[in-house]
């Protein structure tokens, strides 16, 4: 019987020393005394080397035999060439040019059992048999030492310290670089407090001196504007901290998207709509090209809302009065493209990888002092990442605008069921109508409230809405004061007069203590500030009475 | 790989080389380099080559041995190769190798005595 104890690989020089080390633990372990073993060592070490040598590395395998009589059988292989001359090298007479042409010849001296088998094909095996003093008895136990063999290192204290000289020296390596990386990022944070105490102090600044003036009892003109200033401010300031938030969630990978399918189209078109006042203010161009179709995807609403304004934002701030901001959104074939386009100040293509980086700002950022914290591009690089897309960025160069490219996967239309789920229960649909003179500024209000599954009407003015009350039978009414010729607060005096009943919120750019009694009074429960505040209306949607008591006269029903 | 090195001490005009651990085949030839250039930069008229730590010597190292033998001669320099072990000496004249040339003494002591003999 033949069992196969322990195999070595031989695929370098070093493996030379392990083989000669195990050879030597193994006969060691079976009984064999000093001279035998030294003997099968030099043997083995002669074979094992022609494989690493000549036949491109191979194996050593070790077996033991108990008949014809007990004996320690090495096989060595190798997958090289075979052996030529080898007739010639057994009897000796063959002088290689690279050695003494007596490996293979004075191993064969060394051993008791000797075997040879050579082709071109399929290499060389050797095998070495060592006769053993006594049959071997356990070979289960001779199994274990090996396995303790194999598991403790080779016992070359020199290999040993070399090895771990060698893990030092690449620890260390590592330790640099890991250095390296953390000053980088020290120094990022370092300029990151900096801007962010710097932004700070600019806002309450602001604030402040907004705050001193409006002490000091100004005319009303003055201390409307000082109010703006305020909000201004304050709206600023939340936009920072959920910047802030935001990077924090990033950075410990907790940022979180609830995608449902949505129309990216319509979408991305409400938010621009949404910052059209506030970039046609800075004297800038807001133009939306989409297609006519809906464009498919899944994502989170909110998020590609703050996507969308992190880019308007960005690009605004590097667009000189006069330019132009297009947002374009198309299908492709598999995946949605939202891009944004500026003739802004652009930059170096050597900066364009560092856009998406947190806290980073270019220099032009800093020479033109457009404040925010260098957050805005990398949690979009994030949320696009979030929702598996993937995203951009190319100029040609300074003063040749900045286009950023986002590519979100093609998602399918909603089913019935996911509509009825992913939107709002029917319970919570309502009737709305919408009062203002100004169409444009409620056209994205209302195309919103019909996302999300209520149905909206629009009126132009009193006499027009009073009509439509009447065929409508809205539940909820939200009128703008300032209408020309008949007011908001003869509007919603006539409405209560209609047997219909309904909620009427008033909506106004001027609410003083005065002109809100007045609006209690004409019959409005609620008056909102303008603009209007589109979390604050569904924080009120939700807020007023179930649809079952909605049909019920609202005094009743509270 | 540099970290490699038999140490190679230098004991008034001769060299002295100690191999504690099993070499492989390119730390030999390393070995051979170096004693080179050493013998080379400090002019050492005799090489003790202490092997006392080998306990395996197959064709291949015992060849670089002869080899650093013969270069030193060429380089001016008698070598003496002691503390072979037994085992290893056997194996050696089985193996049909006898190291011609090389001069060989039991152990350090010897092997410096012989030195200083042939340097005379």
């Amino acid at each position: 019987m033949t069992t196969q104890i322990l195999k070595v690989a031989v695929q370098a020089e070093h493996d030379l020393v392990l083989v000669r080390q195990r050879t030597r633990q193994l006969a060691e372990q079976l009984g064999l005394a000093g001279s035998p073993r030294t003997r099968l060592a030099t043997a083995v070490s002669e074979i094992a080397r022609n494989a690493y040598q000549y036949g491109h590395g191979g194996h050593v395998a070790f077996l033991v035999e108990s008949a014809p009589v007990p004996r320690l059988l090495v096989r060595v292989e190798d997958s090289g060439p075979g052996i030529n001359h080898l007739d010639e090298i057994m009897q000796g007479r063959y002088r290689s040019t690279t050695g003494l042409g007596l490996g293979l010849s004075g191993a064969r001296r060394l051993v008791d059992y000797f075997d040879i088998e050579t082709t071109e094909e399929r290499g060389t095996s050797v095998t070495l048999g060592f006769d053993l003093p006594g049959p071997v008895l356990d070979v289960q136990e001779l199994l274990d030492g090996v396995d303790i063999l194999t598991r403790t290192s080779p016992g070359n204290p020199f290999g040993e310290v070399l090895q771990q000289n060698q893990e030092l020296l690449r620890a260390q390596g590592d330790l640099v670089e890991v250095n390296r990386k953390l000053g980088e990022s020290q120094a990022a944070k370092d300029r990151f407090l900096a801007m962010l105490g710097h932004e700070l102090r600019n806002l309450l600044n602001a604030l402040r001196s907004s705050q001193e003036v409006i002490k000091r009892r100004p005319d009303e003109n003055l201390r409307r504007r000082m109010e703006d200033v305020a909000s201004l401010q304050i709206e600023h300031l939340g936009r920072l901290v959920d910047d802030l938030l935001d990077a924090s969630r990033m950075i410990r990978g907790t940022l979180e998207v609830q995608r449902r399918p949505l129309d990216l189209v319509t979408e991305v078109g409400h938010t621009v709509e949404a910052w059209r006042d506030e970039i046609e203010g800075r004297d800038l161009q807001l133009q939306f090209i989409a297609p006519e179709d809906p464009v498919w995807v899944l994502a989170d609403p909110t998020r590609i809302a703050q996507i969308v304004g992190n880019l308007i934002s960005n690009s605004s701030k590097f667009t000189d009065p006069g330019g132009c901001i297009k947002v374009l959104v198309q299908a492709g074939e598999t995946m949605a493209t939202l891009e944004l386009i500026d003739d802004g100040c652009g930059m170096e293509e050597q900066h364009l990888q560092q856009v998406f980086e947190p806290f980073s700002q270019t220099s032009e950022a800093r020479k033109r002092m457009v404040g925010g914290l260098g957050l805005g591009l990398a949690i979009v690089k994030a949320l696009v990442e979030a929702h598996e897309g993937s995203l951009e960025a190319h100029s040609d160069g300074m003063g040749r605008g900045l286009t950023l490219t986002l590519h979100f996967p093609l998602g399918s239309p909603p089913s019935a069921l996911e509509e009825e789920q992913g939107g709002m229960d029917i319970a919570s649909r309502r009737r709305i109508l919408l009062i203002d003179d100004h169409e444009a500024s409620i056209l994205g209000l209302s195309e919103l409230l019909r996302l999300d599954g209520h149905e909206v009407e629009v009126a132009g003015d009193g006499p027009t809405a009073i009509d439509r009350v009447s065929t409508f039978k809205p539940e909820i009414v939200v009128c703008d004061l300032g209408l020309p010729e008949m007011d908001g607060f003869e509007v919603a005096s006539r409405l209560v007069e209609l047997p219909h009943a309904m909620t009427l919120i008033a909506v106004s750019g001027f609410v003083d203590k005065a002109s809100q009694k007045r609006a209690l009074d004409s019959g409005f429960q609620r008056v909102l500030p303008k603009p209007l505040d589109v979390t604050v209306l569904y924080g009120l949607l939700q807020e007023l009475a179930p649809k079952a008591a909605a049909d019920a006269p609202l005094e009743a029903a509270e | 790989m540099t970290l490699e090195r038999i140490a190679i001490v230098k004991i008034e005009e001769c060299l002295l080389v100690t191999i504690q651990v099993d070499m492989h085949d390119r730390l030999a030839l390393t070995l051979r380099e170096d004693l080179g250039e050493r013998l080379l930069t400090t002019q050492a008229r005799g090489v003790l080559l202490d092997i006392s730590g080998l306990d395996t010597l197959d064709t291949f190292i015992a060849r670089v041995l002869a080899g650093i033998s013969s270069m030193a001669k060429l380089l001016g320099a008698e070598t003496v190769l002691v503390g072979m072990q037994p085992a290893v000496a056997m194996t050696l004249v089985e193996l049909g190798l006898t190291l011609e040339g090389v001069h060989t003494s039991l152990d350090v002591d010897r092997g410096m005595a012989l030195l200083k003999k042939l340097l005379v």
